[in-house]
């Protein structure tokens, strides 16, 4: 029987993780990537906007730095800033949602994604909060 | 803590009033991003009295083309007005002389407001505005305050940087209705605008005046808010700016924008068109929000949809209440969200993304909770 040595399995596989950090604006960003992370808005704060009727998306190739203005999402007559989480440069953005504002409201952690930023320095992840801890924030922030 | 009003008085620019609300957004986000070195403005309500000007909204920013701007900008038997575009949400709308502009600058985390319950909240405050001076008005499926199916006496527009309010309300006392004639207001086609004054109201109030009254009105409405406070001196005003702006952060100022925030213009094939009298085209309005009882678009979603009428009254709704309610107010319809009900119902049901339902917790739960030792609610024999 093939046995793993113990200091293989220390070293450990690479596993890529899926795995989305979050702003306390209720702005996501995919980690796995930092060469392409896609950035969304959390199904939090799609619920709290209402439907999406208008998303405002940024320009491929701007640089951003991180809490600059990447664009806005409207809904009933409030158009709402989302901030990058992190600096860097804009990739690609979603066009489906200039047709389809909606998608956000179907799935804001899915095909609601916003944008991809290549990410400039991977130390500005750290200071984001993982699921567990948002999901604790966004009760927290409830129950005042 | 009581809620600050700045009466601009007379008439003002639409800019400076912009620059205005500018600062004291800066001074919000200045405290959001380093709390220990910038104090926390007071909440704040801004009002004032345009000169004639057209605004149109965020979608419309880099749209509107030259031509548009010289016909809104061309003399008429009512003056000339100037064109600004706006961070705002909503569409292309007028101030001016005999329009209430009112803009509230606050923090929406402080008072548990989502950007929904507060635009809930704004309409509510206008509701009771309106019925201070005997005038019944209400919401219908279009959002902004209306008399009746046609008729809207309030224009609507908020934006929203990182839950700090600006931009608001523009509620009609007297304004001259030609001003509206030339436009598609908001981009509602079919649909037409008033004013008190029409709605015979008499004595036609003063802008100062119906300013008070929407601020007192709004204060009722906010948990943690007692009072009022009025800042009338210019003098006052002035001290109050040199308050709030010079430590903000540079970067803060210049990302929050005393001008559009680090995104593109529309690419052409994305074009807008801000609708003229007597342009034809389709009513961007019904195109873009088929949620909204768009007429005959995605079928059963129009012919569900029902106008939110004042049975629909959320705790923040103060239309007709005299006092402030001894609970907290919080945002707590149990309304369910389905694609039928129109958008601006406030509702407090939250999904998570395994399907959990979780309700926000009311003032009851959250006692009995601490009563029960904290286990969580699906643990719990009875409620």
């Amino acid at each position: 029987m093939h046995r793993r040595r113990r200091g293989a399995s220390q070293q450990g596989d690479e596993r890529i993780a899926f795995e989305k950090k979050y702003t306390e604006d209720h702005e996501w960003i995919d980690i796995s990537s930092p060469e392409s992370a896609s950035i969304g808005i959390s199904t939090y704060a799609a619920k709290a906007l209402g439907d999406v009727v208008y998303v405002e998306l940024p320009t491929v190739d701007t640089e951003v730095k991180k809490g600059d203005a990447i664009g806005a999402v409207e809904s009933v007559k409030s158009a709402s800033d989302i901030m990058t989480p992190v600096g860097g440069t804009i990739l690609e953005v979603n066009s489906v949602l200039e047709e389809k504002p909606g998608t956000i409201n179907k799935s804001p952690e899915g095909d609601g994604w916003l944008a991809k930023i290549k990410v400039s320095d991977t130390a500005e992840l750290e200071g984001l909060m993982d699921a567990e801890a948002y999901r604790a924030f966004t009760e927290e922030v409830e129950d005042k | 803590m009581p809620l600050r009003h700045i009466h601009l008085p007379g008439r003002t620019s639409y800019l400076h009033a912009a620059k205005l609300q500018d600062r004291l957004v800066s001074a919000f986000l200045a405290h959001k991003a380093k709390p220990a070195q910038h104090p926390r403005p007071p909440p704040t309500v801004i009002t004032a009295q345009f000169h004639p000007v057209y605004t149109c909204g965020r979608r419309e920013v880099g749209t509107v083309s030259a031509e548009q701007r010289q016909y809104l900008t061309q003399p008429t038997p009512w003056g000339e007005a100037e064109f600004h575009e706006a961070l705002r949400g909503g569409q292309t709308t007028f101030h001016g002389p005999g329009q209430l502009v009112a803009y509230p600058i606050l923090d929406l985390k402080r008072y548990s407001l989502t950007p929904r319950c507060w635009v809930n909240m704004l309409e509510s405050t206008v509701i009771a505005t309106c019925g201070h001076y005997g005038v019944k008005a209400m919401r219908t499926e279009n959002p902004g305050v209306w008399v009746s199916d046609q008729d809207k006496i309030c224009a609507l527009g908020v934006h929203l940087r990182r839950n700090i309010t600006s931009h608001g309300v523009g509620l009609n006392v007297s304004t001259d209705l030609g001003w509206f004639k030339r436009i598609v207001a908001c981009g509602l086609e079919g649909k037409g605008t008033t004013t008190l004054a029409r709605e015979g109201v008499e004595p036609v109030p003063s802008i100062e005046k119906i300013g008070d009254v929407f601020v007192e009105k709004l204060a009722l409405g906010l948990q943690g808010v007692d009072g009022t406070e009025l800042v009338k001196n210019i003098e006052d005003q002035e001290a109050l700016e040199e308050a709030y702006l010079p430590n903000a952060d540079a970067r803060i100022l210049a990302v929050h924008g005393m001008g559009a925030p680090a995104v593109s213009a529309h690419k052409p094939d994305f074009v807008h068109h801000v609708p003229l009298t007597g342009e034809p085209g389709p009513s961007d309005w019904h195109r873009r929000v088929p949620s909204l009882g768009a007429r005959g678009e995605k079928g059963g979603i129009a012919a569900a949809a029902q106008p939110v009428r004042d049975e629909h009254l959320s705790p923040t709704d103060i239309s007709g209440a005299a006092a402030a309610p001894a609970s907290i107010p919080e945002c707590e319809k149990t309304v369910e969200e389905t694609l039928e009900t129109p958008v601006d119902s406030c509702e407090g049901v939250l999904e998570e993304d395994d399907g959990r339902r979780k309700r926000r917790r009311s003032l009851a739960k959250r006692v009995l909770n601490r009563f029960s030792g904290g286990r969580p609610i699906h643990e719990r024999t009875s409620i």
